[in-house]
């Protein structure tokens, strides 16, 4: 993100922790040692230029700013690649946030992105093998994810560099457990910065479907009347100038496995991805959505809508089904993931259409 | 799912222990013993989850069953079911789909036609289980006789009774947003007077692309070679071509009209434009109807408005209000010109009522 979006001095970004203008600069960079300890990194004259270039894929800058979140690094990748966008998860805890996100970042690694022009590579190659080794393959194997950690620092869970015609541009993600998300501290300041959301409803917390009854009662959940309290603090937390946040979201119905045969999740569920991405189609899911959750949930449900200027609503599985003693005993079979990413890259110009993409609109 | 707790899925766990005798009067035993018992596991069509003693049947595999088996399951209850099951040896991503789409349609027809008058043409759905071990659909057990037994020996009064419920039949399926692309002798029956369906399986959704599907000379042209989007239409060729097999008793054209069939004068002067080449040359199911003395059912007992529609034209004005403030012109998007009742070819989106049996949105 450029300082104040637009018109900002080229080559300066915000510190996605800080908020704080960052340019890059080749005299502060530091490299990771195999215990996980940044260290200085001394330009070498003369040096095979191959060489200098993997370096410095590899390398981080340290952030010059506030010292009230501490010390803090980040990969140079994210400063010279131009404006970034950053996304960010909404959601209580169990909401399924990090399935849905894992099962996102495992169908670009499979391709997704290909058919819709764009192409993909790391920002920081050992943070996306941690983010493969930690989250993608063990989903893939069938494993519960464990729940997200309480930060005391907002981290990337992972970034990539995503190019299309023309562009390349650092796409950053950030998954912070449900209680996090409802703190004010400085450990959300990030949020304030923070591009796209990706606000992720639970079935079961939010609709009150007689057939959801069964599995809220082993599970000891309630119907939440009142919608989802991470999502207000967060709503809350970005700066408003107008009658709306200046900022793109997807709200998705996660878990929507549970929901599978009742219209029109059934249908959308069903619907295979189609690329281009369609705005008309988009739309019809939005709607969809919209009626959905506002007949079984709420309108609290629906607050992102109201409140952000672009938001889509979409119905999506990060599993294809329940888990079962803490794992997927048949495989996980997501359904419909990349769809929120892919409305949220074409309302942010990903997609080629920019601002007069009518997606979200 | 972050902290989901285990599910209770439906399995079969077959006891081979002593066997007390079925409940006759409606209660349930706390367990049952023996060969081929045990319990059974399902979500009922209203998505609640139900557990019943179980005594189950031999497998057996018809060809047209694909990679299911099938078997028989007496519930404590007294109520015998079949079940078709995936099992675990055929569970392809591929075999799971055909099974979704399968409950997803049942599930459809249920909400639609169960209290309905037009409830004997179909399979009930009475209970599926998509996240058990080995994935199943349950329906109610029905006696028939078989469609082949009648072929080139129907009576006029069962010719034309057969030929007005299978356009019938595939009208209310296009009311729902359905077209079946199996309508074959091996899947329909025939009892007291009516045509009874006997597989869902080959349901798919009128509007979406077709996938190549069927057999000669069943399914029609466009359907066998999966090209443009399903139609209703597609069904009314496999009608056209039951007709002619139960005249004259034997599997008619593949490629068309076989010309035997216009010299027939009971229902060939209505089904004959069926055997059009393409589905938009052939009649609309709707059209047929009146001519084969059977009221369209969607004239005489329009559907119930869709509950979320409502919402939708809320969505709307919340985001023509958004398009207002930021100083932009109205949507662009148009809403989808639903044809209710009168099928949604086209591309329209199925009309119904989402939930509960008894408030179907088909005719009544």
């Amino acid at each position: 993100m450029t300082v104040d979006g637009q018109g900002a001095e080229p080559g300066v970004v915000l510190c996605p922790y800080c908020l704080d203008p960052v340019r890059y600069d080749p005299a502060a960079l530091y490299t990771l040692d195999s215990s996980n300890r940044y260290q200085k990194l001394t330009s070498r004259r003369g040096a095979n230029p191959y060489h200098v270039d993997d370096e410095l894929r590899r390398a981080f800058q340290r952030c010059p700013g506030a010292s009230d979140v501490g010390e803090h690094y980040i990969p140079v990748p994210y400063l010279t690649h131009g404006r970034p966008l950053t996304v960010a998860m909404v959601g209580s805890s169990s909401t399924g946030k990090t399935h849905l996100l894992t099962a996102i970042l495992a169908q670009i690694i499979r391709g997704g992105l290909d058919d819709h022009g764009l192409k993909w590579r790391s920002v920081n190659a050992a943070m996306h093998a941690r983010f493969r080794e930690r989250q993608v393959q063990p989903l893939q194997r069938g494993e519960v994810l464990s729940a997200t950690h309480q930060p005391t620092f907002a981290d990337f869970a992972d970034a990539l560099l995503i190019s299309g015609p023309g562009f390349t541009c650092p796409v950053a993600f950030f998954d912070l457990d449900g209680e996090s998300l409802t703190r004010t501290d400085r450990t959300t300041r990030f949020l304030a910065g923070v591009d796209a959301f990706v606000f992720v409803v639970d079935p079961l917390l939010a609709l009150r479907l007689p057939q959801l009854d069964q599995l809220r009662e082993r599970l000891g959940l309630r119907v939440s009347e009142l919608g989802d309290p991470a999502f207000a603090t967060v709503l809350d937390r970005i700066p408003r100038t107008g009658k709306y946040l200046d900022v793109t979201a997807a709200l998705v119905v996660s878990k929507s496995d549970l929901i599978r045969f009742d219209p029109p999740a059934d249908e959308w569920l069903s619907e295979p991805s189609q690329a281009p991405l369609s705005p008309r189609l988009v739309w019809r899911e939005s709607r969809d959505v919209y009626a959905f959750l506002q007949h079984h949930g709420g309108t609290p449900w629906l607050r992102p809508f109201m409140d952000c200027k672009r938001c889509t609503l979409h119905f999506a599985s990060a599993t294809g089904a329940q888990a079962r003693d803490s794992s997927f005993p048949r495989g996980v079979r997501p359904r419909r993931v990349l769809e929120p990413l892919l409305a949220i890259f074409a309302m942010n110009g990903l997609l080629g259409a920019g601002a007069a993409d009518p997606v979200g609109l | 799912m972050n902290g989901s707790a285990p599910y209770q899925h439906a399995v079969i766990e077959v006891i081979e222990q002593e066997a007390p005798s079925m409940p006759q009067d409606g209660r349930r035993p706390s367990h049952q013993r023996g060969k081929g018992r045990g319990e059974l596991c399902f979500r009922t069509p209203g998505g609640l989850q139900a557990q019943y003693p179980a005594v189950v049947g031999p497998d057996e595999h018809h060809r047209a069953d694909g990679p299911f088996r099938r078997r028989t399951v007496r519930l404590a209850e007294g109520w015998e079911v079949v079940q078709r099951r995936l099992p675990r040896e055929a569970a392809t991503a591929e075999a799971s789909d055909l099974l979704e789409r399968e409950i997803r349609g049942a599930l459809v027809v249920f909400r639609a036609y169960q209290d309905s008058r037009h409830a004997v043409l179909f399979p009930m759905l009475a209970g599926y289980d998509l996240d058990a071990d080995e994935p199943f659909v349950l329906y109610p057990e029905r006696s028939f006789t078989p469609l082949p037994s009648l072929a080139g020996s129907a009576s006029l009064d069962q010719q034309r009774g057969i030929g007005r419920d299978l356009v019938l039949m595939v009208r209310l399926l296009e009311g729902v947003g359905l077209v079946h692309r199996g309508l074959s002798p091996a899947t329909l029956g025939w009892e007291n007077g009516r045509i009874r369906l006997l597989d869902l399986s080959g349901q798919a959704r009128v509007g979406r692309p077709r996938t190549p599907f069927g057999q000669p000379p069943w399914a029609s042209p466009e359907q066998r070679a999966g090209v443009g989007d399903a139609d209703a239409r597609d069904a009314l060729w496999s009608v056209a071509q039951l007709m002619y097999y139960l005249l004259y008793g034997r599997p008619g054209d593949a490629d068309g009209m076989a010309p035997e069939f216009g010299e027939d004068r009971t229902v060939a002067p209505v089904l004959a434009p069926a055997f059009a080449p393409r589905a938009e040359q052939r009649p609309r199911p709707g059209a047929l109807l009146p001519l084969l003395a059977c009221p369209d059912p969607f004239q005489l007992d329009p559907p119930l408005p869709d509950p979320l529609d409502p919402g939708r034209q809320e969505f709307d004005r919340q985001l023509a209000t958004k398009r207002r403030d930021l100083g932009l012109p109205p949507p662009a998007m148009v809403v989808p010109n639903r044809q209710r009742g009168a099928g949604a070819a086209g591309g329209g989106r199925r009309g119904r009522w989402p939930f509960g049996g008894s408030r179907g949105r088909g005719a009544r």
